[in-house]
């Protein structure tokens, strides 16, 4: 409560030995940040500017009030603290968070680098495979990423209220409890395998993948979608119903099973999953050096249309746009799968089922690199055809 | 202490910090928490379909008025005048209620998809509204059509504004920063700095930046500007042994600017992100906190504590808490954190409620 209003001149220089007691006004002693972006003109702002703290107490104010703030017995010490308001603890270790792990350190390390080029695999497989043992949230069916900052590994987030929205509709529309709760369940399952895939195949980071493998992947691509809309009814029980949840609110309320629109909205994740495993194997012959963006742009965008036509009646056009840049790196990676899990879940329904089966189609697009007349570049394999083809 | 309404007495205590209780609960989980900007009138939306609002008085609350949509109402917010709330839901529209004249709710705006968020913009005179089709909308609510539609890469999770900083998360860890003297164009879009899907967000008071919480327990730091990147950081909390709860509320304290996070374990904490310390960690009731907010002059802290969120992976209680759920009956409570003092002299006010008295 500072009763004056003149700025306190010790705090301006950066010492000021009452802190909050302190009867002048603490301001921040440099005014505002760059108006390159328009925020936040100090000047503009009518608050409290007391707690200005931008500039890191020179002086180094005594560590010893950094005490952990786990209960009532360590108030005084906050106490004393509080007067010294500057502490910038940059020892990550101290106060916040309960337990330590490298996650911290990492943050550090990694600087704000908006484009992580995963250039190490190995590293990145560590990071994904800690991730998973200490780090895995309650609420799985999340998307993920390995690196911050970095973009989704795995895609297909749905929020709680997400899924309870979808359960209260289905609530409402008469379905029983145990076919929510079936659905329910698949959802989860099928992303814990996306999951598990991730970490069997970490290193799929949508670049040597999709260059191996795009151009393959848009001939195809106009006939795996198409392919979509007939082999939907029976297949895509259990995506088609995180369809209609993800969907929910589109206007086209028809049955639940394999709407197409849904279906193909839903391929992404399940897309997403099958990708990563067959990325593993481009891997071993695509990583000859195309790891570069251009590859993938086209394909990318020869997709959007592609997907915009089915999902034009549930989404306005203009919105494919957007999602698909951002999908793209891994949605033309994954593209390649298409036709082979249209062909998978053919033959069951069920999760399980679908899951080998993912597994089996796994093996084809190795073998389809073999069946092509010409490669491009950036497609001729590395290692020797197997035997099958010799 | 308020009667707690019947629970499974076999549960731990649900207010175990002793906070004054808001009756009559709703029946269903509780969305979101609005306080009035100018009294302190308190609104709740609920999964029940209904929207009601409160006035808070010292050590008691009385229930005000209520309106209802025809589906689960996710959010709410004060008009800057303090006589209007917006709401609005899974049934896609959101309805303007002048509570305080006593007038009937209207419908100002419509969406494709369930409306996710929602702020009113008082240098604009507009509510923005975020919902999972992907837009972002502006509305005047005197028109039926939206002023503006944004385009968003994805479903919209959480928003935060303060002019002119507006954020936006949406899925797939996106962040989209924009600058609403210009809100046609995105200022920045960022990837979140934390690996999984975003939960909430906040804005720094002095929009230097946000804070952007997940689901994994882990609130981050971020700030706009590039030049202060080295000050980003990320923080873990909720988290219980090996359990990581998402955190699902961020506040920042109106006159402290610390801040209070609220999470799935049922824990809310505060924090000052500048000297990046805990301040205070509150006992850790026995369900998930969705939402919580503070009063216009951060007086009063507003939680709510409902059954069901977060833990869907176990099925035996997705089980049981869709079956409450569908039925509403379940047991809610709003519960209220009266701070008297600012949160860094927060021993005196401890004290003061362990002698009991308690207001």
């Amino acid at each position: 409560m500072n009763r004056r209003k003149e700025p306190c001149r010790n705090f301006q220089r950066g010492s000021c030995q009452y802190g909050d007691r302190c009867k002048f006004l603490h301001v921040a002693p440099q005014q505002s940040k760059p108006s390159t972006f328009g925020f936040g003109a100090q000047s503009a702002l009518h608050l409290a500017q007391n707690t200005q703290q931008q500039k890191p107490n020179p002086f180094g104010f005594g560590v010893s009030g950094n005490s952990q703030l786990k209960g009532a017995s360590n108030f005084g010490a906050r106490n004393q603290s509080s007067s010294r308001p500057f502490e910038n603890k940059w020892t990550r270790s101290s106060s916040i968070a309960s337990t330590t792990s490298t996650s911290p350190q990492q943050n550090d390390s990694l600087p704000q680098a908006a484009i992580h080029k995963c250039t190490d695999p190995e590293l990145c497989k560590r990071q994904i495979v800690e991730d998973f043992k200490n780090e895995a949230p309650l609420w799985k069916l999340t998307c993920y990423g390995h690196c911050k900052n970095g973009p989704c590994d795995i895609i297909g987030d749905i929020s709680f209220e997400e899924l309870r929205a979808a359960a209260y509709e289905d609530a409402r529309r008469g379905l029983s409890l145990q076919s929510i709760v079936e659905r329910e369940r698949n959802l989860l399952n099928s992303k814990l395998i996306e999951f598990d895939n991730l970490l069997r195949n970490p290193y799929v980071l949508r670049n040597p993948n999709s260059s191996g493998t795009s151009l393959f992947a848009v001939t195809n691509s106009n006939a795996s979608l198409i392919g979509a809309q007939t082999n939907a009814p029976p297949s895509f029980s259990s995506f088609s119903q995180l369809g209609v949840a993800t969907n929910v609110g589109s206007t086209i309320r028809t049955s639940v099973p394999g709407t197409p629109p849904s279906a193909v909205f839903n391929q992404p994740s399940s897309f997403q999953s099958n990708g990563q495993t067959s990325g593993g194997f481009a891997m071993k012959f695509g990583t000859s050096g195309i790891g570069s963006q251009l590859p993938t742009q086209p394909s990318g965008s020869s997709l959007g249309p592609n997907s915009s036509h089915f999902n034009n009646s549930v989404r306005a056009a203009g919105s494919q746009h957007f999602s698909f840049p951002a999908v793209s790196p891994q949605f033309s990676g994954t593209s390649n799968a298409s036709p082979n899990i249209l062909d998978g879940p053919q033959v069951a329904p069920t999760t399980a089922h679908q899951a080998s089966v993912m597994e089996k189609q796994n093996v084809s697009p190795d073998d389809s690199i073999w069946l092509k007349e010409e490669w491009a570049i950036g497609e001729i394999p590395v290692e020797a055809p197997p035997e099958r083809f010799c | 202490m308020a009667n707690l309404s019947g629970l499974n007495t076999g549960v731990a205590n649900p207010n175990p910090n002793k906070s004054f209780e808001v009756l009559p609960a709703p029946s269903d989980s509780v969305s979101s928490l609005s306080f009035s900007p100018k009294a302190n009138y308190l609104v709740a939306t609920s999964w029940d379909n209904q929207v009601r609002c409160w006035e808070i008085l010292p050590g008691s609350s009385q229930p005000k008025a209520s309106i209802s949509h025809d589906f689960p109402v996710l959010c709410s917010t004060w008009k800057d005048d303090g006589t209007t709330v917006f709401s609005g839901g899974c049934d896609k529209l959101v309805k303007m209620w002048p509570l305080m004249s006593g007038g009937q709710p209207t419908q100002v705006a419509a969406h494709d998809a369930p409306i996710k968020e929602m702020a009113w913009i008082q240098q604009m005179n507009l509510l923005v509204t975020g919902s999972w089709d992907k837009t972002l909308r502006y509305w005047d609510t005197r028109q039926a059509q939206p002023v503006h539609t944004q385009q968003l890469p994805e479903r919209c999770y959480a928003l935060t504004v303060l002019y002119p900083l507006m954020v936006v998360g949406t899925a797939d860890r996106h962040l989209i920063i924009y600058n609403l003297q210009s809100p046609q164009t995105e200022f920045k879009r960022i990837t979140s700095p934390l690996k999984y899907q975003t939960r909430c967000l906040a804005a720094f008071p002095d929009q230097q930046g946000f804070l952007v919480g997940s689901i994994e327990g882990r609130v981050g730091v971020h700030h706009l500007d590039d030049s202060q990147q080295s000050k980003n950081f990320t923080f873990k909390c909720h988290r219980e042994g090996n359990e990581i709860y998402s955190v699902n509320s961020l506040n920042f304290h109106p006159v402290h600017h610390t801040f209070a996070t609220a999470g799935s374990d049922g824990a809310f904490n505060f924090w000052d992100k500048d000297s990046k310390q805990r301040l205070k960690a509150m006992a850790r009731c026995p369900y998930p906190i969705p939402c919580s907010t503070f009063n216009n002059d951060g007086s009063i802290f507003a939680y709510a504590l409902s059954i069901h969120f977060g833990i869907l992976n176990r099925l035996l209680h997705l089980l049981l808490l869709l079956r409450f759920a569908m039925t509403g009956a379940r047991v809610l409570k709003i519960i209220i954190q009266l701070q008297q003092r600012r949160i860094s002299i927060f021993i005196a006010h401890w004290k003061v409620r362990l002698k009991g008295s308690l207001v």
